[in-house]
């Protein structure tokens, strides 16, 4: 009545047929649940990046702030002080002409440096004036010294980045110029701001000593790199020894352009 | 001889899981609901042995066989029931369904015992299929996430979904092969098919003690 092997034959295939839907589903489940593990995951990150953000947001602020401090009392107690000195001496200029001629040309030269410190140091210019200006202001103020060859190059057409951005953006490019500055003993240093329809380049060359970027421990280029990050651009740094140095900062412009400069 | 070699594997895959249970139940990360795990193994050797003296010698009185698998199966039911409410969150409503149906398991038990059916056996693989099935439900409102593949409760409600989701048809058609009064040898390889998803259902609580044992 019942052929045995057509009936081990059905065994087999309802057998096969339960394991692979019950395993499917199994498999299935898997599959969700790992795209669960992901979501979770990248949240896990985003909560991690702007707790990272707010850290150096309130570092910037407490830094911004610690900067117009110094700034005003430069100007205000310092240079007036010293001004004060300069009238003084004015005074009694007829009695000891020439060592009070001299001494008063040094004060003379401190305050105006004073007042150079004191602006950099403040941001209302980029604030007021934006970002090529303070960086042509930068350039002007290593060109003082006379221990560097500075160009700067403007290439494209120039726009405002949102003022918080523009002094993030600003604060990197003046510290990778004090680097150049205390560190690579170099006599040239390119700058170039190049305006792309989408982005923003900021490049700055020197001629200097160089260094291993993979043997440097220190965490001045990470926080270049965290800051250019947090205004959603990226900084790269070539470098090796007796090559000198290139920095690039690029920061698109689609997000936080404003206004035509 | 199929029939017999499963129920070998079956047996030997037991005897594993009750030495990895028991060095399992040692280790400090093993999650309370599986502490006891080690009991299962014995009563499934047991049960293992009198259904290979059954189909050896005949030698054991069909009263006491269903008595035999009626116990063993009420203690699985309950043990591993017992786990899966506590892995689905020992919600209120899951412990009232779970006493309702072990009401209804006596109940169905009770009557096999006299009309030597399979329904009870059914019904109990088909609720610990509901259970497992919730446990995954589960396992997305939780908020903590875990690697399915190291986590030992996972495995181990995967090979009661696995098991049972083949058992459950596996046993009406051996009823219904009862009915028809299919030849005895050709009983006994449906018998073997049938319990191998309670061996892939073994194989998978052996590797969910496994893992706890390899957990640091």
């Amino acid at each position: 009545m019942y052929n045995p092997t057509q009936l081990i034959f059905l065994f087999i295939i309802i057998f096969t047929v339960l394991f692979l839907l019950l395993s499917l589903f199994i498999v299935f489940i898997i599959y969700r649940y790992k795209q669960k593990q992901n979501a979770h995951h990248q949240a896990l990150q985003s909560i991690a990046v702007a707790h990272e953000n707010a850290l150096l947001q309130a570092q910037i602020e407490v830094q911004e702030q610690t900067f117009i401090n110094i700034s005003r009392e430069i100007h205000d107690n310092v240079g007036q002080k010293l001004a004060l000195v300069k009238l003084q001496l004015i005074s009694v200029q007829n009695t000891h002409q020439v060592e009070l001629d001299e001494t008063i040309n040094t004060i003379g030269n401190a305050i105006t440096d004073l007042r150079d410190i004191s602006r950099t140091m403040s941001a209302d210019i980029i604030l007021a004036n934006g970002f090529v200006p303070a960086i042509e202001f930068e350039v002007q103020q290593l060109n003082k010294t006379a221990l560097f060859i500075t160009s700067f190059e403007l290439k494209g057409e120039a726009v405002f980045l949102e003022g918080k951005r523009e002094l993030i953006l600003f604060r990197i490019v003046q510290e990778a110029l004090q680097n150049v500055v205390k560190h690579a003993n170099a006599t040239i240093v390119k700058i170039l701001v190049d305006f792309n329809p989408e982005s923003m380049l900021v490049s700055i060359t020197d001629n200097g000593q160089g260094f291993t970027p993979n043997a440097y421990n220190g965490q001045g280029i990470k926080n270049m790199q965290a800051r250019a990050k947090m205004i959603d651009g990226f900084c790269e740094i070539w470098s090796s020894e007796q090559e000198g140095t290139v920095l690039k900062i690029i920061v698109p412009l689609q997000v936080a352009a404003e206004t035509e400069h | 001889m199929v029939y017999i070699i499963v129920q070998l594997i079956i047996i030997l895959l037991f005897v594993c899981q009750f030495f990895v249970s028991i060095r399992a139940a040692k280790k400090k990360n093993c999650p309370r609901s599986v502490k006891y795990f080690y009991l299962y193994p014995i009563v499934g050797i047991i049960v293992g042995f009198f259904l290979i003296l059954n189909f050896l010698f005949h030698a054991i009185s069909s009263e006491l066989r269903i008595n035999i698998l009626t116990l063993s199966l009420l203690f699985h039911f309950n043990f591993l029931s017992t786990i899966l409410y506590k892995e689905t969150g020992s919600k209120p409503f899951l412990k009232y369904l779970f006493i309702f149906f072990t009401i209804i398991l006596i109940r169905l038990v009770i009557s096999n015992i006299i009309l030597k059916g399979a329904n009870s056996y059914a019904f109990a693989n088909a609720v610990l299929f509901i259970f497992s099935a919730f446990y995954f439900y589960q396992l997305f409102n939780n908020s903590n996430i875990v690697n399915l593949s190291k986590d030992p409760l996972f495995i181990l409600c995967a090979g009661i979904f696995l098991g049972t989701g083949i058992t459950i048809p596996f046993t009406y058609i051996q009823d219904y092969l009862i009915l028809i009064k299919v030849q005895e040898n050709l009983l006994f390889l449906f018998g073997a098919f049938s319990s191998l998803g309670y061996l892939i259902m073994n194989i998978f609580f052996l590797k969910s003690m496994i893992c706890i044992t390899r957990h640091n």
